[in-house]
């Protein structure tokens, strides 16, 4: 019997699992059950003494500022896609275009008849 | 005193601590587009249907070469395939110069949403086009 | 407690194909049930560093190396044969038993994929189940298995050449 990858990739996705998984009712039925079991038996919290207390809730206040500025420069929870802002091509080419691509909204560069001969400057 | 010395000790070591989970990961892969062989998209399988809908022209993706930097990234340049990448910035203003041998090819600014593709395409290769993914996560 | 369960529902199959891929399916759900307690107690922590998806799959990841760690203080195999002596694939394989009208020689074939599968490393069988019968993109993989994307390119690439190896050796 021959062997071509896509026969074996077949094969591989046979091994997919579609019926092993507890009904979604009766798992977080059960996930509730035991979550309120370990909240149960979880320790009571330390209590710091008041100097101490304050200091921590200075330093975590000045935490979440920074963090919340490091968040927002990070451009992350933003919604919509990734985007191409500019671009310079260094060499002769056709032309070139700029396209979001996809429901997931990838940013597409496409250049056409690039050439790595002499230099041209375009920008967008 | 001892309160002073300890609100800063605190401070300092929750400021170093978020600025270390401020950074992220670049992941940055070369493709080869082309008409021709089998063109198993093993390693693309994030991006193979951006890739199928939006490069015109050809049906067979292969993955090439792979590289990845930390973000913020600094400047400094990494080699895949056969091209030299240089990125500078951050995910949401990052500056990437594409450069082949000592010519310079390309620069863009891209922002870049976590999992969701900027791709270069249309350099030229062998057997078709070559095609530069850049992921953040 | 509804909207957790409303937010991770959509993933608890992937959760529960990391266990099996890596504990195997006898205690696939209680590894899957640890995972979700976990991720419960450490949601208020989530740093947004990685996605969700992506965190969720690292602490099934450690969840299961503790089944396996506990199972090796119990001196137990990390994929236990079954009291008639059946290998862990073979129990996850007749829940996916092949349709009646399923064509014998196709039967043959997944039967001797299965085998072979069995005899791989259990590294790289994880990952190539994991990107080909469960569909996990690279990232999700990585981290399913507390590894890099490029150990997970490389383990695919080892793994399929040694998995079409050891078929067209057998077929001859």
């Amino acid at each position: 019997m021959k062997w071509p990858w896509n026969k074996i990739e077949r094969e591989l996705k046979r091994e997919a699992l579609v019926t092993m998984a507890r009904d979604a009712r009766a798992f977080w039925t059960d996930f509730d059950a035991r979550a309120r079991l370990r909240r149960q038996e979880s320790p009571a919290p330390v209590k710091l003494p008041l100097i101490y207390g304050w200091s921590l809730a200075t330093a975590c206040a000045t935490l979440l500022l920074v963090m919340t500025g490091v968040y927002m420069i990070s451009g992350r929870g933003e919604t919509g896609g990734s985007t191409i802002n500019s671009f310079d091509i260094g060499v002769n080419y056709r032309a070139a275009i700029v396209t979001q691509g996809g429901d997931r909204q990838a940013a597409i560069l496409w250049v056409m008849d690039m050439d790595a001969g002499a230099p041209q400057k375009e920008t967008l | 005193m001892k309160n002073a010395a300890l609100f800063t000790a605190i401070l300092a070591g929750m400021l170093t601590a978020s600025t270390a989970m401020a950074g992220g990961t670049l992941s940055i892969r070369l493709v080869e587009a082309s008409n021709s062989g089998s063109g198993g998209a093993a390693g693309l399988g994030d991006v193979i249907d951006v890739l199928k809908s939006n490069v015109p022209g050809y049906s067979q993706f292969t993955l090439i070469a792979s590289g990845s930097k930390s973000l913020p990234a600094d400047g400094s340049s990494i080699v895949v395939g056969k091209y030299q990448i240089m990125c500078k910035g951050n995910q949401k203003e990052l500056s990437i110069e594409v450069s082949s041998g000592h010519k310079h090819l390309l620069s863009v600014t891209a922002s870049l949403r976590d999992g969701i593709p900027v791709i270069f395409g249309g350099l030229p290769s062998d057997k078709g086009k070559h095609v530069l993914v850049f992921v953040a996560q | 407690m509804e909207a957790f369960a409303a937010l991770f529902e959509p993933l608890r199959l992937q959760v529960f194909a990391i266990a099996v891929r890596t504990v195997g399916p006898t205690d696939a759900e209680d590894v899957v049930m640890e995972t979700f307690l976990k991720a419960w107690k450490a949601l208020p922590r989530f740093s947004r560093r990685s996605s969700l998806k992506t965190w969720l799959y690292r602490i099934a990841h450690n969840c299961s190396l503790d089944m396996i760690r506990a199972r090796q203080r119990r001196h137990e195999t990390a994929f236990p044969e079954d009291e008639d002596g059946r290998s862990a694939l073979d129990n996850v394989a007749d829940c996916n038993r092949p349709a009646p009208d399923m064509a014998a020689q196709q039967v043959e074939a997944a039967a001797e994929v299965r085998r072979v599968l069995d005899a791989l490393p259990d590294a790289l069988r994880a990952t190539l189940l994991l990107r080909y019968a469960d569909e996990l993109r690279y990232a999700d993989i990585a981290a399913a298995t507390g590894t890099s994307i490029g150990t997970v390119m490389s383990r695919l690439f080892y793994g399929k050449r040694q998995l079409k190896k050891l078929l067209e050796a057998n077929a001859s």
